[in-house]
């Protein structure tokens, strides 16, 4: 997978990253950092211990990485998940936007991973 | 590109700092952290060399927006710009940061001409600001320098050619300053501030310039002048005027100025009788007027080829009668006031003080107007990092509190020594700081610096810190710092904490061993004695008994079996004393083989007796122990320490005479009795190797 198809398959604008960051070597680099990334994972594991403080971070954190690569899709349900632990209490929805954010996290992934 | 600046960026997140470290790297050296603590620490540590700070609001620790402040109470933030990275959009956001001090905002997703741009742009504004600014302050630098130097210069050569002693100059400046402190605390007639002041006394030293064209036979006459030779002597003051005047810039030099009216006027009286001018009163410029009352003091004060020294107080004294010429009332009372100090600052000043006070004076003129040459900071930036070499280097835990950030900071082996971060914010309400140092101590510390003042500066006290554990005593060694002369503004402390701990300890095991009978450790006679003081002080009446006793045949057991043998005895006696008597009891041995127990009386007496009595009496090695003892009790037999002891004493004499082996209460009838330690007192004074703290009972 190129990584035009990759930023389709992740719901991404690659004609903006390619402007923004300006060679693919560089956002190739830096998508790789993003899986190995620990926001979602502090993220996942805030939410469990019901630390909703810690979990607005890191939602914050992953929301502003993704805006800086592009990944337009994630960066909006994690932005989501963001707005709805920014009282840094537990909503109503926390849990199915939380849910709609991990997929897109693993559908992004994946598409890393599956990049050449 | 030579990579000539610093940048730091600062976010929580890897790939962020990583992207914009990827972005600027090619063309500055980035320094990065991932916190704003780290940030503060790193600011702290390189804020001369970092030229913009690349700061992300939302971060776990210390977020963006303290980061800021830290740096605006610092005053950092004058010198280092902040561009503010966060995903916020919101209009109070970013208001917030730049209410704080932040110079510009870059919104994500950035993209790298932005980033790069908005770099640039604002460290070549910033540059441009310091490079100017640290023109403006080397020329005033500049300035300075050669205005000393020519004022060096011109001074020497006057010196040289009056055969003056060298310190005139030196005296002469001494006084002025003495006498325009004290006059402007006197009176706000002539308003002048430091600075002010600082330039009359520079300008001082020229007073007498215009003696470079009075004829040396004249100007070293060793009588007195002709009427014809005084005039000329005279015309020094308007020539001197004249030299200054035709100086280049005199105009635009505020110095010159001053120069020019004091070589002129120094020497008009201020009623109008003195020359070239004949001004009177307030008509003479008030510089000329302390330098004539000063020239005046020290040609007085100083031996002269027509004149020998006059001591300071005949000085004062023709001063003030208005033998040697009329000044203003104002300055002959604060010469009046200054007069005390007046010997110890002129002799303390010795020549080679002279450049430290002016280097000094330089400084503070400088450091006043809030221009630094950026020469001056390379400088101070160069002893900040030798200071940090060594302490880096010594193994001490030193301190330094920063009163603009309110933080904290601890050499790097300190902090680990005492389990601490490098950094601590806020430390009156840091609840890790008060796990080490207690709240109430760490108070106790912070006020009494503050306390402390310029001629008693150095606070010095011990505190109990809990440190990794263990509760450990530290001696607190530190001192608060200062700006400028005026103790107003406090700007920080430094200092540093040694463990005490074991030091202490091993005093304390000092304190016990004096206190303590070498052989046995049992308490030594004194040592009984301020206990049982201390006892009976709190007994209210409640019955004690003192019981005092001797080994019977104790010196036979020495003659048979020799003295160690005796000393062992002596050891087996104190162990079942020790043995028989509960926790609150005192025992002691008293000297030789007296023994004393002292011990409330809480059920029978007798019982009591006995039951001492029968623990003691045993056998040792094949030596039969057998005691006598005497008991008396207070506070009948005694209210006090001596006249219980007494009692005891006489008791145990009556019991020895008659026929040992048994313990005998005090009564009156005994009065009459000798003392059994009387004769053993002599014994023991005259052995000083046992200390002889012997009580003299009789």
């Amino acid at each position: 997978m190129n990584l035009r198809e990759c930023y389709s398959a992740m719901g991404a604008d690659y004609d903006d990253i390619l402007r923004r960051l300006v060679s693919e070597e560089r956002i190739i680099r830096f998508l790789r950092m993003l899986a190995r990334d620990q926001s979602f994972v502090t993220l996942k594991n805030a939410l469990a211990a019901e630390h909703y403080e810690e979990a607005f971070r890191a939602s914050h954190s992953l929301k502003g990485i993704c805006m800086n690569m592009g990944l337009t899709r994630l960066m909006e349900s994690s932005s989501a998940l963001t707005e709805n632990l920014r009282s840094g209490q537990a909503g109503k929805d926390t849990a199915a936007l939380f849910e709609a954010l991990e997929q897109d996290y693993h559908t992004a992934i994946e598409a890393i991973e599956k990049l050449d | 590109m030579d990579k000539q600046y610093t940048i730091l960026i600062v976010d929580d997140t890897e790939i962020n700092r990583s992207l914009l470290s990827d972005m600027l790297a090619s063309q500055y050296t980035i320094r990065e952290a991932s916190n704003g603590m780290e940030a503060v620490a790193l600011l702290d540590k390189f804020h001369s060399e970092i030229a913009l700070v690349l700061l992300d609001i939302m971060m776990p620790v210390m977020d963006g927006f303290e980061v800021l402040s830290i740096m605006k109470r610092s005053g950092w933030i004058d010198s280092i710009p902040v561009i503010t990275i966060s995903a916020e959009t919101s209009s109070n956001y970013i208001d917030q940061a730049y209410d704080l001090g932040a110079t510009d905002y870059i919104s994500r997703p950035f993209d790298e001409k932005t980033v790069q741009r908005r770099v640039k742009n604002t460290i070549i504004l910033y540059a441009k600001q310091k490079m100017l600014e640290g023109m403006v302050a080397e020329q005033i630098l500049e300035k300075e320098k050669s205005n000393y130097l020519m004022v060096e210069i011109l001074s020497n050569i006057v010196e040289f050619r009056n055969g003056e002693s060298g310190l005139h100059v030196l005296h002469i400046r001494t006084i002025t300053e003495l006498l325009l402190r004290r006059l402007v605390q006197m009176t706000d007639r002539y308003a002048m501030t430091p600075s002010q002041i600082a330039l009359i006394v520079n300008a001082s030293a020229l007073h007498d310039i215009g003696k470079i064209s009075i004829p040396e036979d004249i100007l070293n006459k060793a009588g007195r002048l002709t009427a014809a030779e005084f005039d000329i002597m005279k015309t020094h003051s308007a020539i001197g005027a004249q030299i200054l005047e035709n100086a280049p810039n005199h105009k635009n030099e505020k110095m010159m100025q001053i120069a020019h009216d004091i070589c002129r006027w120094h020497h008009e009286r201020y009623d109008g009788l003195g020359y070239p001018d004949g001004l009177k009163g307030e008509e003479i410029p008030i510089a000329a007027q302390v330098v004539a009352l000063a020239d005046v003091y020290d040609a007085l004060t100083n031996v002269r080829v027509y004149k020998p020294a006059y001591p300071h107080d005949t000085a004062m004294k023709m001063i003030m009668d208005g033998e040697c010429g009329a000044f203003n009332p104002l300055l002959l009372q604060c010469l009046a006031e200054v007069g005390p100090h007046l010997l110890d600052k002129l002799t303390e000043h010795s020549e080679n003080q002279l450049f430290q006070t002016e280097t000094q004076n330089l400084t503070n003129q400088l450091l006043a107007g809030g221009q630094v040459s950026s020469r001056t900071l390379a400088l101070l930036e160069q002893e900040r990092v030798k200071y940090q070499f060594f302490a880096s280097m010594s193994k001490e835990i030193q301190f330094e509190y920063n009163e603009h950030t309110e933080i904290l900071s601890l050499s790097e082996w300190g902090a680990n020594q005492l389990g601490l971060p490098e950094l601590i914010v806020h430390p009156l309400e840091n609840e890790v700081l008060h796990q080490v140092i207690s709240a109430e101590d760490y108070l106790d510390l912070h006020q009494r610096l503050r306390q402390a003042t310029p001629a008693n500066p150095v606070v010095n006290r011990t505190y109990l810190l809990q440190v990794h554990g263990q509760e450990r005593r530290f001696k607190v060694v530190a001192r608060p710092l200062w700006v400028g002369e005026e103790v107003t503004e406090m700007t920080g402390t430094i200092g540093k904490l040694l463990d005490i701990h074991d030091e202490l300890e091993e005093l304390d095991t000092f304190r016990r061993l004096a206190v303590q009978d070498s052989l046995t450790k049992l308490h030594n006679h004194m040592a009984a004695r301020e206990m049982i003081e201390a006892v009976l002080d709190s007994a209210k009446g409640k019955t004690h008994a003192m019981l005092l006793f001797d080994l019977d045949d104790f010196k036979s057991a020495n003659d048979r079996y020799g003295h160690l043998f005796g000393d062992e005895v002596l050891k087996y006696v104190a162990s079942k004393v020790l043995d028989s008597i509960s926790s609150q009891d005192i025992a002691a041995r008293m000297g030789g083989d007296e023994f004393l127990i002292f011990s409330a009386v809480e059920e029978g007496i007798g019982p009591m007796v006995d039951h001492y009595y029968q623990a003691l009496t045993d056998c040792y090695r094949g030596f039969t122990i057998s005691l006598s003892m005497g008991i008396a009790f207070f506070p009948q037999d005694g209210a006090d320490y001596e006249t219980l002891f007494r009692s005891a004493d006489q008791a145990l004499y009556a019991a020895k005479k008659n026929g040992k082996q048994q313990y005998r209460f005090y009564n009156a009838s005994m009065q009459e009795y000798l003392s059994v330690l009387s004769p053993m007192d002599h014994e023991l004074d005259s052995d000083s190797a046992d200390g002889g703290h012997l009580n003299k009972t009789v």
